[in-house]
């Protein structure tokens, strides 16, 4: 392995702080209080912001629990659904075929989708609520979760399964102690990135849930809209600190190698 | 049983309502569908085609993709190689820190840029504190511009740390080091090792994030929304705009943008399968 030169060491240096840049940056953003074109650094700070989020002022706390609730629900359903239905693909004749569909939902872009979903669901009463997003959501994260675990099933574990059935295993138990404890890590790592999907998506839910489902990504949207880049940072810090505590915290638990 | 049940469930929410969409979509840019139904016609699509933007938009967004796709995997190998002692094993503060964009959203990214790299932005504020541009004067504009400079920098920055990641691991993973040395070791010298070893390799396992990074790029909406010029659009914002018109006469030409790119896409996803599949025969 080569040694760090001073260059190397300068280079890990800079790509470190441009790392760290977009949280230090939203979040001293977010402080300001009066910051004069014609100037460097901002006059006045402020944690009066911050504090409405606690308050219920400005809507952003009820917008981060909406965020939060949808993108669980969405976790859970694309998680314990993917996980099973991956099983049926991986194991079918014609694997190929069933894996190009899966793919077909994460292929699509979210805002063409929705343009395309929208009639359906606003004919099915769907349009504007929290339930349609969840499903609309769902859609693009089921795709990405059959895809994922599809790589968990392979002969190895479907030869354990064997061996356990004929050892006397009913179904039930195969599953809850066999295939669920080995499939643990990567079950952790699928809802995750499946609450991510979720926790991120704006088009999609600016669409289906018609201005309606105020989730934080609108949010910071909407206040651009206002040009309040403040109240953005603030929307975007709610945004992106969860997920990043989370990664600094245990990031083998939700990230597995990169190259799934 | 379990398996097969959890596939119903999948096309259930999934595939039906997406096929019949898909399906209305088509049929609405034919006229066969909606509030503009009054027989089949093609004029929806020879209007988006002549004039309507259709083809500038494919052109630009196949651009725009092209650009943040390449900048991304040049300035990825290129850190991964030259931070290789500090990523081994994705240990250590670097690989952490480089985890930590994982958490950013294309909605903020296009924020971040837009803040910091406009005319009148934060990278304006410095110049000017530093004496680079005069009171009252801004930098050359980078967001909006007709390079989509901003767009690739949004894109980049949010794909940049993931793929640096990924090459580093991939180098270990794959044994690159190794094999660089036995082909140096046959006489070959370090640029031809770099080009017939390290990027053959590298590029070849990385192929399949770098056509998903590809497909993600040239669907996003909220960076364009952001960061992008008037005209031509990339294709999502595009048919936003087609689809959100009070004008109810555009409505089936956001359904043509729909309807191409998802013909694109799909074609494309099932070219890169097949050609996947036949490298794994």
């Amino acid at each position: 392995m080569s040694r760090p030169t001073r260059l190397r060491r300068l280079a890990a240096l800079l790509v470190g702080a441009a790392c760290a840049f977009p949280f230090v940056y939203l979040a001293a953003l977010s402080f300001v209080g009066r910051w004069a074109p014609d100037r460097l650094l901002p006059e006045a700070w402020t944690a009066g912001r911050w504090a409405t989020v606690f308050m219920g002022g400005t809507g952003l706390g009820v917008s981060f629990l909406t965020s939060g609730a949808v993108a669980l629900a969405v976790a859970a359903v694309a998680t314990a659904v993917g996980f099973v239905a991956a099983r049926y693909v991986a194991y079918h004749r014609r694997r190929r075929a069933l894996l190009f569909l899966a793919y077909v939902p994460f292929a699509m872009s979210p805002v063409l989708l929705g343009v395309c979903l929208l009639h359906l669901y606003l004919r099915a009463g769907l349009g504007g609520t929290a339930a349609g997003v969840v499903l609309a959501h769902a859609t693009l994260a089921l795709g990405f979760a059959v895809v994922f675990f599809t790589a968990f099933w392979t002969p190895r574990v479907r030869a354990m399964e064997d061996a356990a059935f004929t050892l006397g295993a009913s179904r039930r138990q195969v599953y809850g102690r066999v295939l669920l404890p080995q499939a643990r890590g990567l079950l952790v790592i699928g809802f995750f990135q499946t609450f991510l999907l979720s926790w991120f998506q704006y088009g999609l839910t600016l669409l289906v849930g018609g201005g309606k489902v105020q989730t934080l990504p609108v949010k910071v949207f909407n206040y651009l809209n206002e040009a309040s880049p403040y109240y953005a940072a603030l929307a975007a810090c709610l945004i992106v600190i969860p997920p990043a505590l989370l990664l600094v915290v245990n990031r083998r638990a939700v990230f597995r190698d990169v190259g799934v | 049983m379990a398996g097969r049940a959890g596939f119903a469930v999948f096309a259930a929410v999934a595939l039906a309502p997406i096929a019949w969409s898909l399906g209305y979509a088509a049929l609405y840019s034919v006229g066969l569908a909606g509030l503009l139904a009054d027989g089949f016609t093609l004029r929806h699509w020879a209007k988006l085609g002549a004039g309507g933007g259709l083809w500038a938009s494919f052109a630009w967004s196949a651009y725009v993709t092209a650009a943040s796709v390449g900048v991304t995997v040049a300035a990825s190998l290129a850190l991964a190689l030259a931070l290789r002692p500090y990523l081994a094993r994705a240990r250590g503060p670097l690989a952490t820190l480089l985890h930590l964009p994982l958490a950013i959203p294309a909605t903020v990214s296009a924020f971040l840029v837009a803040q910091t790299l406009a005319p009148f932005g934060s990278l304006a504020r410095v110049a000017r504190a530093v004496g680079l541009v005069g009171a009252g004067e801004g930098i050359p504009n980078v967001v909006q511009d007709s390079f989509g400079a901003g767009m690739i920098v949004a894109n980049a920055g949010l794909a940049v740390p993931f793929f640096t990641l990924l090459f580093a691991q991939l180098y270990e993973r794959e044994r690159v080091g190794d094999l660089v040395r036995m082909a140096q070791t046959l006489g070959a010298s370090s640029r031809e090792a770099f080009a017939r070893v390290t990027l053959p390799v590298l590029l070849r396992r990385a192929a399949p994030n770098v056509a998903l990074l590809a497909v993600v790029v040239l669907g996003s909406y909220e960076v364009p929304l952001l960061l992008d010029r008037q005209a031509p659009q990339m294709l999502s914002v595009l048919a936003m705009r087609k689809f959100s018109m009070f004008d109810v006469a555009q409505k089936p030409e956001a359904f043509v943008v729909a309807v191409a790119y998802t013909v694109v896409v799909l074609a494309a996803l099932a070219f890169v399968l097949r050609k996947e599949r036949r490298g794994a025969a």
